[in-house]
């Protein structure tokens, strides 16, 4: 009886350590392979590489390659919602946002100057195109103007405007300056519907028009 | 109390044995737990797989919510800020709305064609940059009834041009040029030509004043 006994507890005790030696295993699967709950975080997710990291706060995403940020989507600092791009160097090139409320896409030269940017007006909400020069001086522009009227207009380097192409719901007129300021050259609408066109002097004198 | 050492061994080993079925059927039950949601780990240095939305949130409110369609920021007013992903049209997009959650700024493919529009405080359309349909690229005004004011595009027969328009919608004026030569057309409320500079249709080039009726009041050379 004690016999038939030992060997029963024998075959126990091996039973045992085989199952103790699954549950170890499972357990360490279980760690390998679980989903992690869905979690609520107060402070940053960071993901990182050997080359970038990516970091989400709870005000957006930001991509770094290194030290240097590269991207952000979310609200920046003053809370605007806000998409940068930067260069390699770190050097802010494009960003899409909203500006007291009103959209506007800028690009950047590698200086930091703006060099393109289209954006709504905030007071009427119109939209805007912009080019500018190196010196971040305006020199070409499509926008509605302070009367609502579509315009496309050419500047100098003194961000004074040389030639402009509007139109009105009668006629469409282009009109065409000198560096002082003065109307050179006038076609298109005149007052009173009619048609024409005229080149003056500097000092706004009629040099010839037409029709007569 | 009748108990001897080996009543006492029988009864404790078929405990045993009992246990032991027991936690077999515990662990079987685990085992198919493990097969049904077990995932394989990813090569990255770092991979983390979640089921449900990653939510960060700060003290003041504001949250950043990544889901399996993308990323959305949610401003300490709960108002939606910033969504990046794909919508729920399944386009690719980047949505920028100002405080009272309005959106004000998007950029997306509509159709699988890229689109950047800007939207005024009330919703109306007032900018937008696109490849049309021919995949030329175009520049569009519109006005607070989001009637088209100005444009920048490809004509039909790819030609650049920039236009004017009334709020009526109509053309007023075009600059355009083929490969000859630029011409600039005015035209009238009523769609009649009144000026007209540059190259004409037959290859020469001039300029020429019209009245409402269509008569030449002016023409050079």
């Amino acid at each position: 009886m004690d016999g038939l006994l030992s060997d029963r507890i024998a075959r126990l005790e091996n039973v045992a350590r085989r199952e103790r030696a699954i549950a170890i295993g499972l357990l360490a699967l279980l760690m390998a392979t679980g989903q992690a709950p869905a979690p609520t975080s107060s402070g940053p997710v960071i993901i990182t590489s050997s080359t970038s990291s990516a970091t989400l706060d709870s005000r957006g995403l930001t991509v770094r390659d290194h030290s240097r940020e590269l991207l952000f989507a979310g609200l920046d600092s003053s809370g605007k919602p806000s998409l940068d791009l930067s260069d390699s160097a770190g050097r802010l090139r494009e960003s899409m946002y909203l500006l007291a409320g009103n959209p506007i896409l800028r690009d950047f030269d590698a200086a930091g100057k703006r060099r393109a940017e289209v954006f709504l007006a905030g007071d009427s909400g119109n939209g805007e195109f912009l080019i500018f020069d190196a010196a971040e001086v305006r020199r070409l522009a499509l926008f509605h103007g302070s009367s609502g009227l579509p315009e496309f207009a050419l500047y100098g380097s003194d961000a004074k405007v040389r030639a402009y192409l509007s139109t009105d719901d009668g006629m469409p007129y282009l009109g065409m300056n000198d560096n002082g300021g003065a109307t050179r050259l006038v076609m298109g609408a005149y007052t009173g519907g009619r048609a024409g066109m005229d080149v003056r002097d500097s000092a706004g004198k009629a040099l010839w028009s037409q029709p007569k | 109390m009748d108990s001897s050492p080996s009543t006492d061994l029988v009864a404790r080993v078929g405990r045993l044995e009992s246990s032991i079925k027991r936690n077999r059927v515990l662990a079987l039950g685990v085992v198919l737990i493990v097969f049904a949601t077990a995932q394989a780990s990813g090569p990255a240095v770092l991979s983390t797989t979640y089921s449900s939305p990653l939510i960060v949130r700060d003290a003041s409110g504001a949250s950043a919510t990544l889901s399996s369609t993308g990323l959305t920021i949610v401003d300490a007013a709960g108002k939606e800020r910033t969504f990046v992903g794909v919508d729920s049209g399944g386009r690719p997009s980047l949505d920028q709305s100002d405080a009272s959650g309005r959106l004000r700024q998007s950029m997306y493919l509509l159709n699988d064609t890229p689109e950047f529009r800007q939207f005024d405080s009330v919703g109306k359309r007032r900018l937008e940059m696109s490849l049309n349909s021919a995949n030329d690229g175009q520049l569009l005004l519109s006005d607070q009834n989001e009637k088209l004011r100005l444009a920048l595009f490809r004509t039909a027969s790819g030609d650049p041009q920039l236009a004017l328009y009334g709020s009526d919608e109509k053309l007023r004026a075009d600059f355009s040029t083929d490969d000859v030569s630029p011409h600039l057309v005015m035209k009238d409320a009523t769609g009649a030509t009144r000026i007209t500079a540059g190259g004409y249709k037959d290859g020469s080039i001039g300029m020429d004043i019209r009245n409402a009726a269509d008569t030449v009041l002016w023409k050079a050379p």
